[in-house]
């Protein structure tokens, strides 16, 4: 007698990873990972429960002010004490009197981004962080104070990190040039030689928001969930991770999080608001005017092609105002078919065929719609309107009311996937996918159990999302994906033989499912175990050794939360104990 | 439930544990005084290390010794699990999670 662990040869259940690896505890010797690609940036949903994205640092020589940057007027010393406790600060000094003095990187980018910089007061008591846009914006380094800043600024933003340390960030829209300047007040650049400020650790990120600082020397670094990092996700409140596997969307709105350069309607729009669900305050509020008739927001240009499948969605926290609606129109303010959405943030209710809502905690829920439009059109918007009390969408308005929304996202497809940021142009993110892993277990004889997730009513096509084979083809396999019928889209499991007929065909009776299936090469005997239960049988030995393993979210979205793979057919009781929920 | 860690400083081969006195080695003892080198020689470590360790002839300090012993450690075990991944650079995650169901299929028992 032994434990399942110890009889099976392959383990994964998912909690170890890297970049472009998943591992599996079982072999131990490593031969059972499975490389992983996924050639862009992604999201999930971290163990704190927030949106986590890719972090970056745009700039060089993040912390080396005397390489790659630029003098005008001024020096630098290393070696300064540093707000982490480090001697790693430095110090910004005017050598010319009468004049402006700063320090610069050359650097260009289209979209939202957020230069910040660790800053202390020297002789001199301000600083402005600037671009060649005529973008900038003051900060009192000696009072903890922001200054003022051009109206081309989105927000800026002093936070104190003590011993007189601050970190100053300014947020905008296209980004040529980072500079630093050294200030002698507010809207005042002109120093004198001597005059200086103290800095360390600059930052230039695609967000409304400066985030974790990261290091740089000679090119861009990045972070979080970048291209090839596997995605542990702890959607709808699991404790539990599991393995996400997505296929491609695109995200078609442009700026998804900075509203401010949306259009309003007896509305306006605050950035930076609120605590967002990735945990930064980077939520807007569209608040009310005080006058009669509707009041909504929206704008972006995308097209769509009628009878074709998309996905409005937008998170929305209630404010003072509690209710909203969903829409997709033309440019011109045309219907195109698309049904709207009503939401209630309080209750966490949808109205509105297609129309869902999915909660992500701290009051935030995600609104969705999904329908397909019966016109094609070149300038679809989006619109989000806010409702009175009752629902109604034409009412005298209070300035003082709001709600926070952030993260819009317009996709194709019949569901929702994982939220794709945007900050200036429609993102892709492509499918996951573990690649084939060739991996010989001696599986003449099987026993593949996986516990898996998946919402039904969410199916794409009818490729694998997980295959067990033996070879590359769909032929001798075991294949699990989102099936085609049109009844309900749960999971299904099809065991195909090398003739390509299928010995076992059932689809999943439940969302979240565990299955064992299971071949006795010897006697040809297939058994299929679901949540503790046979249910499908079948004789047929026309296959051959399984020994591919292949994960991928190409057919549909799957989260795997363990697979486990014997090397022999276990008896009815075991396979009843591995599937039992 | 019990739980081991390490101390600190020059007594970081040193084991505590919940329950029992909360230094069963210091830099205070007594010189001299009768010693027990303790379980897996760390007293000969500490010894090594510059310490000084405080009497610990006693039973109760044998018994909560043999205790630890036998005390499930979470991160050891899977940081055990997972040894050749982790110098891999392997991010775990869920360390809790994954012993439960690592312990799931350990207690299913297959002929």
């Amino acid at each position: 007698m032994a434990s399942a662990y110890d009889k099976a040869s392959l383990v994964m259940l998912p909690n170890a990873y890297k970049d472009g690896k998943v591992y599996s505890v079982k072999p131990e010797d490593r031969s059972g990972d499975f490389t992983f690609t996924r050639s862009t940036a992604a999201t999930r949903v971290n163990a704190a429960g927030n949106i986590e994205k890719e972090t970056g640092n745009l700039l060089l020589q993040s912390n080396q002010f005397d390489t790659t940057w630029t003098n005008a007027r001024s020096s630098e010393a290393s070696g300064q004490s540093g707000y982490d406790g480090t001697s790693d600060a430095w110090l910004l000094q005017s050598t010319v009197s009468a004049i402006s003095s700063y320090l610069k990187q050359n650097i260009s980018n289209s979209g939202v981004y957020t230069m910040s910089v660790y800053a202390k007061a020297g002789t001199s008591d301000w600083m402005s962080l600037n671009t060649a846009g005529s973008q900038f914006a003051f900060f009192d380094l000696a009072n903890g104070v922001l200054g003022s800043k051009s109206s081309n600024v989105v927000d800026s933003g002093i936070e104190s990190i003590g011993n007189g340390w601050h970190r100053c960030s300014a947020t905008l829209v296209g980004n040529n040039d980072f500079y630093i300047f050294i200030a002698n007040g507010n809207n005042n650049s002109i120093t004198n030689s001597g005059d200086n400020i103290y800095i360390q650790d600059a930052q230039l990120e695609q967000s409304l928001v400066a985030r974790d600082y990261i290091e740089t020397t000679t090119s861009a670094v990045y972070g979080g969930i970048t291209d090839n990092v596997p995605r542990l996700d702890y959607s709808n409140g699991a404790t539990c991770p599991s393995l996400l596997l997505e296929p491609q969307r695109t995200n078609f709105i442009n700026f998804s999080e900075y509203y401010g350069q949306y259009s309003s309607t007896r509305s306006t729009i605050t950035d930076n608001y609120g605590i967002s669900p990735d945990g930064s305050q980077n939520a807007a509020a569209v608040f009310n005017t005080n006058d009669n008739g509707r009041h909504n927001f929206g704008g972006n240009y995308f097209a769509v092609t009628s009878g074709t499948s998309y996905v409005n969605s937008v998170f929305a926290k209630a404010g003072t105002i509690t209710k909203m609606k969903l829409k997709l129109f033309s440019g011109g303010g045309s219907p195109i078919g698309f049904n709207d959405g009503d939401f209630d943030l309080t209750n966490g209710t949808a109205t509105g065929t297609g129309a869902g809502i999915e909660s992500y905690g701290n009051g935030w829920y995600r609104c969705y719609v999904v329908d397909s439009p019966t016109s094609s059109v070149s300038n679809t918007r989006f619109n989000l309107e806010l409702l009175n009390a009752s629902g109604g969408v034409s009412y005298v308005g209070s300035v003082t009311d709001y709600i926070e929304i952030f993260g819009s996202q317009v996709e194709q497809g019949s569901y929702p996937t994982s939220y794709i940021p945007t900050y200036g142009s429609s993102v892709s993110r492509v499918a996951d996918d573990t690649n084939a892993l060739n991996y010989d277990g001696n599986f003449n004889s099987i026993t593949a159990f996986v516990h898996i997730k998946g919402d039904a009513l969410l199916r794409d096509t009818t490729a694998a999302n997980i295959m067990i084979s033996a070879t590359a083809s769909q032929d001798s396999s075991i294949r699990i994906y989102r099936s085609s019928g049109s009844e309900d889209r749960r999971l299904s499991v099809i065991v195909r033989n090398l003739s390509a007929s299928n010995n076992i065909s059932y689809q999943a009776t439940t969302d979240e499912v565990k299955f064992a299936v299971r071949y006795d090469s010897t006697t040809g005997n297939w058994e299929l175990f679901e949540n503790g239960v046979s249910v499908r049988t079948n004789t047929n030995n026309n296959y051959n050794e399984f020994k591919v393993f292949r994960l991928k979210g190409e057919s549909g979205t799957v989260e795997l939360n363990q697979m486990v793979v014997f090397p022999t057919a276990l008896t009815d009781s075991e396979c009843i104990a591995l599937t039992t929920i | 439930m019990a739980y081991v860690y390490r101390g600190s400083g020059y007594l970081s081969n040193a084991v505590q544990g919940t329950g029992t006195a909360p230094y069963l080695f210091t830099s205070g003892g007594y010189s001299g005084s009768t010693t027990e080198l303790g379980a897996d020689g760390i007293g000969t470590r500490i010894l090594a290390d510059g310490g000084t360790i405080e009497s610990t002839y006693s039973p109760c300090v044998t018994n909560a010794l043999g205790k630890l012993r036998a005390i499930v450690s979470l991160d050891l075990n899977v940081n055990a699990l997972f040894a050749s991944a982790i110098s891999d650079g392997a991010i775990i995650e869920a360390k809790q999670c994954f012993y439960n169901s690592y312990t799931e299929l350990q207690n299913i028992d297959i002929l």
